[in-house]
């Protein structure tokens, strides 16, 4: 359980990252970012998202399909995704 | 190196940091009037039924429904068909509810300087060209629409010339240019993009590489005029079009691909006059062979989007972000392009204004 609340922290700070110097409140994004949120819900933009993935690639050294990105619409979608790829 | 170390590099991280802050765009595109003064060769506005419909004229009505698109997350819109400068009273109800966009006009006729959008002149070529190219409703020549544009857009900020090569006018490029420098106005490049079911004579074939040389030269020669970068030239000239590059993100190629929407997938829509749109037709070029776009604006959207293709390798992000900058430059009114961060080998030193 401890293994999954780290993988959880360590994307959200990537996505902490990756919409710092955008158009974005950080503060209230975080404070109303679940594992369950929507990114599109939230309010987050394509190329953000797409920065995001970026910055995940890079973290966790793997390579992500351009068709999954349609499925990862959460962080619980995206931690699923690393533990299947053997890197969360 | 990965995208992360590209952004340790200090001058593509600026250039990022730049471009980014405009990431939140979310684009539509509507047609206001069925009404234009021309007939231009494989316009994309006449091809199609599009244009069939029966225009909405009530300014009140447009107002309302601008006031829905906002609600709907739109940000930024492109007005295009027919000819927008004929319908002001519709403008100024879109621009009261989205400051912030542009519109399409062939120039003739001026456009409320309180209209605070970025208005594409396009140009088809020089005095000898575009009346063939652009002939009146009636079938005769048309005007040779330069002069008229530069008149009615004197010293005015908003204008940015659009010169769309086709396969035979490429050398027309040097008459126009030198009267647009010599006004002080940008110039971006278009390339004609054939329509879906009327293949026109101007569809270019084996110039593809002659307008590419044409654009760079261009660049390089005026360099604080033309708003254009290497990778421009490349990605708009090159054998393959733009889906078949890249692949089409508009809704109207996801759709036929049978493809769950992402980005501007999900929220494009391009409106007819009688503010209708359908799926199957909403992207920016509707009615044009997708085999053949190379238009600026699909490009525009297209090339934009698909970070992800370009960071494999450092020299693509650059390029990738040239592309950005030129782009945001050519549609986000006081955006300020920077020097090309890209440079193919062979070119001289990087250029740009």
């Amino acid at each position: 359980m401890s293994t999954v609340s780290s993988t959880e922290t360590t994307i959200k700070d990537i996505l902490w990252q990756s919409l710092a110097g955008g158009s974005y409140n950080i503060e209230t994004l975080k404070s109303q970012l679940t594992a369950d949120s929507r990114f599109d819900e939230i309010g987050l933009d394509s190329l953000d998202i797409v920065d995001f993935f970026l910055r995940l690639q890079d973290h966790f050294e793997i390579k992500m399909r351009e068709e999954d990105y349609a499925r990862l619409t959460t962080i619980k979608d995206i931690q699923t995704y690393l533990e299947e790829k053997g890197a969360a | 190196m990965s995208f992360t170390e590209f952004l340790r590099v200090p001058e593509i991280a600026q250039r990022y940091h730049k471009v980014k802050q405009y990431f939140y765009l979310r684009e539509s595109a509507y047609d206001v009037t069925s009404v234009c003064q021309l007939r231009c060769e494989g316009c994309y506005y006449f091809e199609g039924d599009k244009y069939k419909v029966e225009d909405n004229r009530d300014s009140e009505a447009w107002r309302a429904f601008f006031e829905k698109e906002k609600a709907r997350g739109i940000t930024y819109v492109v007005l295009a068909g027919a000819e927008p400068a004929l319908v002001p009273k519709i403008l100024k109800a879109c621009y009261d509810v989205i400051p912030f966009g542009s519109i399409a006009s062939n120039g003739l006729k001026g456009i409320d300087p309180a209209i605070r959008y970025k208005i594409h002149l396009s140009v088809w070529g020089d005095s000898t060209g575009d009346p063939v190219y652009r002939r009146y409703s009636s079938g005769k020549l048309g005007p040779n629409c330069l002069p008229a544009q530069l008149k009615n857009y004197k010293n005015d900020d908003r204008a940015i010339f659009v010169y769309t090569f086709n396969h035979e006018n490429a050398n027309q490029l040097d008459e126009v240019l030198n009267r647009i420098d010599g006004d002080g106005h940008k110039l971006t490049f278009n390339v004609f993009s054939d329509p879906l079911l009327n293949s026109s004579p101007l569809k270019l074939r084996d110039t593809l590489k002659q307008t590419r040389e044409k654009m760079t030269e261009a660049m390089e020669e005026y360099p604080d005029t033309v708003i254009y970068s290497y990778y421009n030239a490349e990605v708009h000239t090159d054998e393959k079009s733009l889906q078949q590059g890249f692949g089409c993100i508009y809704p109207r190629a996801q759709q036929a691909k049978g493809k769950t929407p992402i980005g501007i997938g999900k929220t494009f829509r391009s409106y007819r006059t009688d503010l209708t749109h359908a799926t199957h037709t909403d992207c920016c070029v509707p009615d044009t062979n997708c085999a053949d776009c190379r238009h600026y604006a699909a490009g525009s959207a297209i090339v934009s989007s698909r970070l992800n293709l370009h960071t494999d390798s450092e020299s693509k992000f650059r390029a990738w972000l040239d592309y950005v900058d030129t782009y945001l430059a050519v549609w986000v009114l006081g955006y300020r392009r920077d020097k090309n961060l890209y440079v193919p080998s062979g070119a001289p030193a990087p250029l740009g204004v």
